[in-house]
């Protein structure tokens, strides 16, 4: 879900992504290879993602992964129970709305 | 929301599913992937200030390793699990197939009993399981007059029918049909005239069973009331005479020499009044409507069938028709005697003789494929004893138990597939050439065919024997020494054996079972064909002579057919096989009709003169027919058989005594005198007693068969005779044509083929049990050769030890005789319904399977016995 909101920001290759949300977590999220790309694997089976071997500035081989609308969907919808569930334990805890 | 996520994880499945077959990405193509991302991070690495070796080296251990993220994207491209499946599916094809004689032995023998077992249920299920095919066929019935005091089965008349129709609120629709053994008609095709048995049927026939036909429409009530020529074809007749052609309706076909036009054509499936009706005529054809209800209440010439009201059970109706008939007794003198049965129309067609024929073929094939389980289980069980070296290996190298067992039971999947296969090719074979070359004494047994339901309760049920009988007895191997393996190879192992050789006795018990069946079904099957039918069946020729256009036919035939060379006498009979019961009333005079039983009735048939001469049997007393008798105003005479003299003049020659058709004397006087007593011929099939018979004279005018006696082979007339028939009636369909000796072993064709098949499965039963037998042994021996060496060092000779082995052979023989003789005894009951002259418990029988059972073991132990005799001590102590 994570790398949902990250695919936001447009086609990216798995280095990217992982480097990406390395940054962004402040280094608490650190993936390795077994994890992110099966990960991408999956989500490209599930059809949230949508692969593409393309090139880097640097003019490598690089597979891009982007998006699909599907995948747009998906992504509100997790973040809409997200901030569903963050406000109801919000309210528990601290007794306000 | 929760669908879209059902959604995604099917596609998910998918695309998983797909990737055990054909990996989508390629490995190659992921490792380049993994690459780049760790020259990367080690760039990035770098960039920040490390140098080129420590970069890349942090980085991997950052990223992880190369090899497990492989693992774990392999795991997700495809489906782990059924990966892991199909390769232990894989390796026990491969294991299977190195062990050639066994998987062959296995293949054939689980085949063999899967093929037998598949074609019999589809026999079962066509025959005996399938409901018939009309419309709510539980609610339908026949209804059948019963003669009380003659015991016997009789149609009834049409004023009866509609009597019983009127008063009966047990159903809710009533129809007639005429009695099938005078539904005979010749049709008009391309080959020439053709002889078929039609159905002629009274209104609403095809709409109370609820037929649906294929093509067109059925008969409608105008069609009665006008008497129109129509005709209702069965599928075979409209394949063979117009080639399923939709240009049929409206077509006409010529029938008993008038046109009728073509309305409908009905499925072959549509069997009623019998199987091989092939075409449907409104009874009308006959007579009027108006003259038909008004016939006479004392004829038998129709039977009817009802369909049951939706809530009222057989017993209630026929609670209701016996009420019925009481009051119909009252009202009308004939109906005396007469009382209404109602018979479930599927115990009509089936008929319970079949059913139990059928019934009893089913168990003898189940009891084979136990039989061949119980062998493919024995040589499992070895199989499996063989191995549990390898298997303490394959475990002690790491394999779980869940794993090894997997492993197992794919190799019993690999075996049941190769089992199932040839069992299907089997089955399949099996029933063609039942359909081609098989009687056709089973009803409805044209439809059999390989069965689904029969393909997945085999397929199903071989799985669960192979599984079973492969995966427990490695349990036992394995679970008994995974750590005495590894030891100094063990001796027997008693439990395995006595699992062995509970196995043996259980197949020779089957095999004795059905070794007594067979012996019992010939034993019958032989007593029945050797019955003297009375006549000399040898030479002898018998035509259906169909509706001649000239009266004087006969005597043209005989002269002419009667001088064809070889031909010694030619008569004819109104019908060579009784196929009616004994129907005929008759008066004896001086003698008092009982008053509870009503008139003595016997067959009446017509003969002409030379008739006995032709069937070659002598005349015990008296003349034949001749001449003087033919002539019109002569005095009435008859001739009448053994047991006709025998019920009514015991004691006296029946020679000049008088008696006479019908219920009283004769008003004129005129009775008919008997002029000879002929042998007692057996005309309902040699495993049917002779009936007491009267023969009155005749020359034939309309139907009749004719008998044509030869001295020589009498096959080759059979061109001349048609020749000559047809010369003089070119209107006559000679297709009924055939030897007497054909004929009669046509009646017992059913019993022939019963014993048959019976004695192939119990021969077959024979050979499992003996290979069985071998194999146990075999295997014992070889077991225990340390323990047979030492004994022969220690003195034994060799005919001590061929004797311990044939002596355990024949005692797990014996134990299996007994426990097969009490088997085959207690379905005695069963059996005895299909015998002929035998008893189901005769100890001949019983004593004849056992010995040979006793035998074949005995010989089955032979060789391992010799085997084990010629183990030198010395050989055998060296395998320590």
């Amino acid at each position: 879900m994570v790398l949902q909101t990250l695919d936001s920001l447009g086609p990216l290759h798995g280095y990217a992504i992982a480097a990406r949300l390395e940054q962004v977590s402040g280094g608490a999220l650190q993936l390795n290879m077994g994890t992110l790309y099966p990960a991408l694997m999956r989500l490209e089976q599930r059809g949230l993602l949508h692969g593409n071997w393309g090139t880097t500035e640097t003019n490598r081989k690089a597979r891009f992964y982007a998006v699909t609308p599907a995948g747009r969907r998906q992504l509100a919808r997790e973040r809409r129970a997200w901030d569903r569930m963050a406000g109801i334990i919000h309210t528990l805890l601290h007794g306000e709305p | 929301m929760r669908q879209g996520n059902r959604m995604r994880t099917f596609r998910e499945w998918i695309h998983r599913l797909r990737g055990t077959l054909v990996p989508g990405r390629r490995d190659g193509e992921l490792e380049d992937e993994l690459r780049l991302h760790l020259e990367m991070a080690a760039e990035d690495a770098r960039r920040r200030g490390a140098d080129s070796a420590d970069a890349s080296r942090d980085a991997r251990l950052k990223a992880g390793g190369t090899s497990q993220a492989m693992d774990a994207l392999r795991d997700q491209r495809g489906l782990p699990w059924l990966e892991d499946l199909v390769g232990d599916v894989r390796l026990g094809f491969r294991t299977i197939g190195r062990d050639r004689l066994f998987t062959v032995s296995v293949t054939i023998i689980l085949g063999l009993g899967i093929g037998a077992s598949v074609a019999m249920f589809s026999v079962l299920n066509a025959v005996v399981l399938r409901p018939l095919p009309y419309d709510r066929p539980d609610e339908l019935a026949i209804l059948a007059t019963h003669d009380i005091a003659q015991n016997q089965w009789d149609g009834t008349s049409v004023p009866n029918f509609l009597d019983w129709r009127e008063q009966s609120t047990s159903f809710v629709g009533m129809t007639f049909y005429r009695r099938t053994q005078v539904s005979h008609v010749t049709f008009g095709s391309a080959d020439g005239p053709q002889r078929a048995q039609e159905g002629l049927v009274g209104p609403e026939f095809f709409e109370l069973l609820g037929a649906t036909p294929i093509l067109g429409r059925t008969f409608a009530r105008r069609e009665f009331e006008r008497r129109e020529r129509v005709v209702v074809l069965s599928e075979g007749l409209w394949r063979e005479q117009f080639a399923r052609s939709n240009a049929a309706l409206g077509q006409t076909l010529s029938i008993g020499g008038e046109d009728h036009v073509v309305i409908g054509v009905v499925a072959r499936t549509f069997q009623l009044p019998t199987s091989d009706t092939r075409l449907w005529r409104p009874i009308t054809v006959l007579a009027p409507l108006r003259d038909i209800a008004r016939s006479g209440r004392d004829g038998d010439g129709i039977e009817v069938i009802g369909r049951l009201a939706p809530a009222v059970s057989i017993e209630q109706s026929r609670a209701e028709m016996s009420v019925i008939a009481a009051r119909l007794r009252e009202e009308h003198a004939v109906n005396r005697n007469r009382d209404i049965r109602v018979i479930p129309l599927f115990e009509h067609v089936v008929g319970s003789r079949a059913r139990r024929g059928v019934w009893l073929g089913f168990g003898a094939v189940m009891s084979m494929l136990a039989i061949a389980c119980a062998n493919v289980g024995g040589l499992l069980t070895a199989r499996a004893a063989r191995r549990r070296h390898e298997l303490a290996v394959r475990s002690a190298l790491g394999a779980g138990r869940s794993r090894l067992i997997r492993q197992l039971l794919a190799e019993g999947v690999s075996l049941w597939a190769a089992a199932s296969a040839a069992g299907v090719l089997l089955a399949y074979a099996s029933i063609r050439l039942m359909l081609v070359y098989g009687p056709p004494v089973l009803p409805r047994m044209e439809q059999v065919g390989l069965d689904r339901a029969a393909l997945a309760v085999t397929f199903v049920g071989g799985l669960v024997v192979v599984l079973l009988s492969g995966t427990i007895p490695a349990f036992v191997a394995a679970k008994a020494d995974a750590q005495a393996a590894f030891g100094t190879r063990s001796g027997s192992s008693l439990p395995r054996h006595r699992l062995q050789d509970l196995l043996v006795t259980g197949q020779m018990a089957g095999t004795l079972i059905l070794l007594v069946g067979a012996v019992l079904l010939a034993q019958s099957f032989m007593r029945a064909q050797s019955e003297d039918p009375g006549y000399s069946a040898e030479n002898l020729l018998v035509v259906r002579i169909d509706r001649p256009s000239r009266s004087a036919f006969f005597r043209e035939a005989q002269d002419r057919i009667g001088r064809l060379p070889g031909v010694i006498a030619v008569g004819g009979i109104k019908q060579f096989f009784i196929r009616r019961n004994p129907d005929q009333r008759v008066t004896i005079e001086g003698r008092e009709a009982d008053p509870n039983e009503g008139p003595p009735r016997l067959s009446v048939d017509a003969a002409t003169p030379g008739y006995f001469r032709s069937m070659g049997i002598e005349l015990l007393e008296g003349r034949d027919f001749d001449e003087r008798d033919l002539a019109s105003g002569a005095p009435h005479v008859s001739i009448v058989n053994e047991t006709m003299a025998r019920r009514f003049w015991t004691g006296e020659s029946a020679v000049g005594k008088r008696w006479i058709g019908g219920g009283s004397p004769p008003k004129d006087g005129r009775w008919s005198t008997v002029i000879g007593v002929v042998k007692d011929m057996r005309r309902e099939g040699l495993d049917h007693a002779p009936i007491a018979s009267a023969f009155i004279p005749d020359l034939f005018s309309q139907n009749f068969d004719m008998t044509i006696r030869a001295s020589t082979a009498v096959d080759n007339l059979i061109p001349a005779v048609r020749r000559e028939i047809r010369s003089i009636d070119g209107s006559l369909p000679v297709t009924d044509i055939a030897t007497a000796g054909g004929r009669l072993s046509e009646r017992l064709g059913g019993r022939r083929f019963e014993t048959q098949l019976l004695v192939v499965f119990a021969a077959i039963a024979l050979l499992l049990s003996a290979a069985g037998l071998y194999a146990s042994l075999a295997y014992q021996v070889a077991i225990r050769t340390r323990e047979i060496g030492i004994r022969s060092a220690l003195g034994a000779r060799r005919q001590l030890i061929i004797r311990m082995v044939v002596g355990k052979g024949v005692r797990l023989a014996l134990a299996g005789t007994a426990l097969g003789v009490f088997g085959a005894a207690s379905v005695a009951r069963v059996i005895q319904s299909l015998l002929y002259e035998t008893t189901a418990v005769n100890p001949t029988s019983y004593a004849a399977a056992a010995v040979v059972v006793l035998l074949v073991a005995a010989g089955a132990a032979w060789v391992p016995a010799r085997r084990a005799a010629a183990v030198s001590p010395f050989t055998a102590l060296r395998e320590a």
